[in-house]
């Protein structure tokens, strides 16, 4: 890591920390990375990264991987036609995440300021429609259909399409049913940055960033899993000092620093394996932290103010997005031939 | 350990199939799992219909108000009813597996005249008042102090994670009646009842987002000598023998719930194609054995309990089965240890084969991976199970 990359990376991690949402990262240019001066900020793919596993490590709600993506072409939000693991359904589950500020309170209109590229986009795994949260919160406003061989379509009018909102496991990312027919075909070609213009594609771009935010989970389990483990006392002392407990913890931090070392060495290759292994190594480290870090909390991590169900949540629903374990275990294992 | 019925068991099996047959049909339909008020009233309805019927307390002694049958009849009672989905303990838990057994093995004859009937009938509901806030995985350092004053004690403290509360009639209290005894020994069983003066309760989100459980705030609550059980300063040892009565069983009906669970899944896989998946469907062959064997290890227990109670007694004078810490004892920790983990692990299996549907707050698959999050905590964290085979069963010094 440079010193650049560093700082720029410790000065998301301070912001967020003082206030974890979507208009911190705006501050910063996280939407704007990729786009030359003076637009954007001018950086690469491995900035995207650090800055959207910090936004994975402060739980940023809203459609960030999907903002990120798309930069240069107007409001997008990104979802990618399933190729259905196992037989063909007629229907479909688009997840959805509720528009930035829609659950700030006082905020009534949503990032609208935000000119082009960095409108609110959603990036969608594994399904093919959308629809925005419960309670009827704003759709973002187009749809980027992501092909998985890095073609995309743009559609324009997300309202059009015919949906069924769906209560979400995770109460700040919405899920919704469209019929994949409505989805396929639907709207109009979008220049995307494909794997023959030298990059990952859009789609794996859409992955490895996914897997980011995973890692960005993964780390925050370890810091809050030890930091509990410091001051909550049982028997007399720290629960930190039992070895049942420190395995625990030990455990979480080295799962976290293989997708760590995984997810950036990734994003400086942009191979796609590499990134199929990010991810899947990514998902795992989110899933299993979140959950030692909820065993760590014991009952205080059953509850809902306790807040780590928050993170398992979020991490239950993105190892679902653009590449589930499966699928990136069969490519790592294609790879091998 | 016996694996076929009896021809008296057999008959048992049957009449109960015919009567679960005809009467789960008319059940009206279960409330909604945030409505504890209908919960309460449909659980209670529930056991009303099993006490008409002659299905409550089959193993309480007689003058408990129970049948007094053995162990073998209890055991094919929850494997019938869980196979036939009938509903699940839920409110009265408390009553039913560890308030009623403690009261029926140590109460006076008052005390089961006036408490076990109405747990039997579906009319009263208890909670567990035992962990605090600073004394979770080590109970024994509980703080919430009774103080004698005439004919009741006066008792001020606060209980955590107390399911149930919001509904209950009846708390079975641990509390310190003396200071300055050891730790496990200056503690009693007290029964309290939720409506005295000084109780609060405030209840508790959990992140499946309902409240199951509660905070109970107590302020000289009034709670006459007449209610505690066994005698004072030894609630420690009171409570460990409803722990060790209990264990084995109370969780016995998971078991069966887990085959159930895995039989639908196994239905699902079928349905949506993941079937045809090698590795999904070998994980789903290799928890059937898991919980086959869980349920074998349940009816062992139970057996070893039947036939051994007396050699159970002299291993634990000898040092071999002694239970501290305030949770079941070692024969229990190793069924609690792999049912709550491979339950759990059947819920992630659950996930994979619903795919994005496992994302619907709506399924009960859903429901129930967010729920059995907590098995690996409550009723003792799977860290302090692992202790407990470690150094009670394996005999393997204490460590940090
Ligand atoms: C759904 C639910 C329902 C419950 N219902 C009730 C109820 O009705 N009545 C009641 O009284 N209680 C109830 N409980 C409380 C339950 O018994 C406690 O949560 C449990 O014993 C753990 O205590 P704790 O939450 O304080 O965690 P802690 O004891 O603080 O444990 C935190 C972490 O430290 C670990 N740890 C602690 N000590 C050790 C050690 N010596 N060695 C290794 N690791 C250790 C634990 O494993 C855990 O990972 C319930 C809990 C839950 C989750």
């Amino acid at each position: 890591m440079t010193e650049e990359q560093r700082a720029l990376r410790d000065g998301l991690r301070e912001v967020l920390a003082a206030r974890p949402d979507w208009r911190a990262l705006e501050e910063i240019g996280y939407f704007g990375v990729r786009l030359p001066d003076p637009e954007g900020l001018g950086l690469g793919l491995p900035e995207a990264v650090l800055l959207t596993a910090e936004a994975g490590r402060a739980l940023v709600d809203g459609p960030l991987i999907g903002s990120q993506l798309a930069p240069g072409e107007g409001p997008v939000t990104a979802v990618r036609l399933p190729e259905a693991r196992v037989g063909g359904r007629a229907e479909a589950l688009v997840p959805w995440l509720a528009k930035p500020g829609a659950t700030e309170p006082g905020a009534t209109a949503p990032v609208t300021a935000v000119p082009g590229a960095r409108e609110p986009v959603t990036a969608v795994p594994g399904a093919d429609g959308s629809v925005p949260g419960a309670g009827g919160a704003q759709l973002a406003r187009a749809v980027l259909v992501l092909g998985p061989g890095g073609g995309a379509r743009l559609l324009r009018d997300p309202d059009a399409l015919p949906r069924v909102p769906r209560p979400s496991v995770d109460p700040a990312a919405g899920l919704s049913a469209v019929p994949v027919e409505a989805l396929r075909g639907a709207g109009e070609p979008y220049p995307a940055r494909t794997a023959e213009g030298g990059g990952p594609g859009l789609f794996a771009e859409a992955v490895l960033l996914t897997a980011a935010y995973q890692l960005g989970i993964a780390e925050w389990a370890v810091a809050s899993a030890v930091e509990y483990a410091r001051v909550r006392e049982q028997f007399g002392r720290p629960i930190g000092a039992f070895q049942a407990v420190q395995h625990l913890c030990a455990d979480l931090l080295v799962r976290a620093e293989t997708a760590r070392a995984a997810v950036y060495a990734a994003a400086v290759s942009g191979d796609p394996v590499e990134i199929a292994g990010a991810k899947l190594l990514a998902d795992r480290a989110a899933v299993d932290n979140a959950r030692g870090c909820l065993q760590v909390h014991g009952g205080m991590g059953f509850t809902w103010e306790g807040g780590v169900h928050r993170y398992l949540k979020r991490a239950w629903w993105l190892r679902r997005r653009f590449a589930d374990p499966v699928g990136c275990a069969e490519r790592l294992a294609a790879s091998l031939t | 350990m016996r694996l076929a019925d009896t021809p008296r068991q057999a008959d048992f099996r049957a009449e109960l199939r015919a009567w679960l047959a005809k009467t789960l049909p008319e059940l009206p339909p279960a409330p909604d799992p945030a409505d504890w008020p209908g919960r309460r009233a449909y659980d209670l309805g529930w056991q009303r219909r099993l006490f008409e019927a002659g299905y409550a307390g089959l193993n309480w002694p007689r003058d408990s108000g129970g049948r007094g049958l053995g162990p073998a009849e209890h055991l094919v009672f929850l494997e019938e009813t869980e196979l036939a989905g009938a509903p699940y303990v839920g409110a009265c838990f408390v009553g039913l597996l560890h308030a009623g057994p403690t009261v029926a093995a140590e109460g006076t004859a008052g005390q089961r005249a006036r408490w076990l009937p109405p747990i039997l009938r579906g009319e009263e509901v208890w909670c567990q008042g035992f962990s605090e806030p600073d004394a979770g995985s080590d109970l024994a350092s509980l703080r919430t102090r009774a103080v004698r004053d005439g004919d009741a004690y006066v008792v001020s403290g606060s209980k955590i994670w107390t399911s149930h509360a919001e509904v209950a009639d009846w708390c079975e209290l641990l509390v310190r009646t003396d200071p300055e005894a050891p730790r496990h020994r200056g503690i009693s069983w007290l029964a309290m009842p939720m409506d005295a003066p000084g109780v609060t309760v405030r209840p508790l989100a959990t992140l499946a987002g309902t409240t199951e459980f509660a905070e109970l705030f107590l302020d000289e609550v009034r709670i006459p000598v007449g209610n505690r059980v066994g005698a004072e300063n030894d609630g420690w040892r009171v409570t460990n023998v409803t722990l060790s009565f209990e264990r084995g069983t109370a969780f016995a009906s998971e078991a069966v719930a887990c085959r159930r669970e895995l039989r639908q899944l196994a239905a699902l896989a079928r349905e949506n194609g993941c079937w045809e998946d090698d590795a999904l469907r070998r994980r789903i062959g290799a928890l059937a054995a898991e919980f086959g064997a869980l349920w074998r290890l349940v009816q062992w227990n139970v057996s070893q309990a039947a036939a051994g109670e007396e050699g159970a007694r002299s291993a634990s004078a000898k040092g071999g089965g002694g239970r501290r810490e305030g949770v079941p004892g070692p024969g229990g920790s190793v069924f609690k240890l792999r049912f709550s983990e491979a339950r759990q692990e059947l819920y992630e299996l659950a996930a994979d084969v619903l795919g994005d549907d496992s994302l619907l707050l709506g399924h009960p698959f859903t429901a129930a991976r967010l729920q059995g999050l907590s098995y690996t905590i409550a009723a003792g964290t799977s860290q302090i199970q692992r202790n407990i085979v470690a150094q009670r069963i394996l005999g393997l010094p204490k460590g940090g």
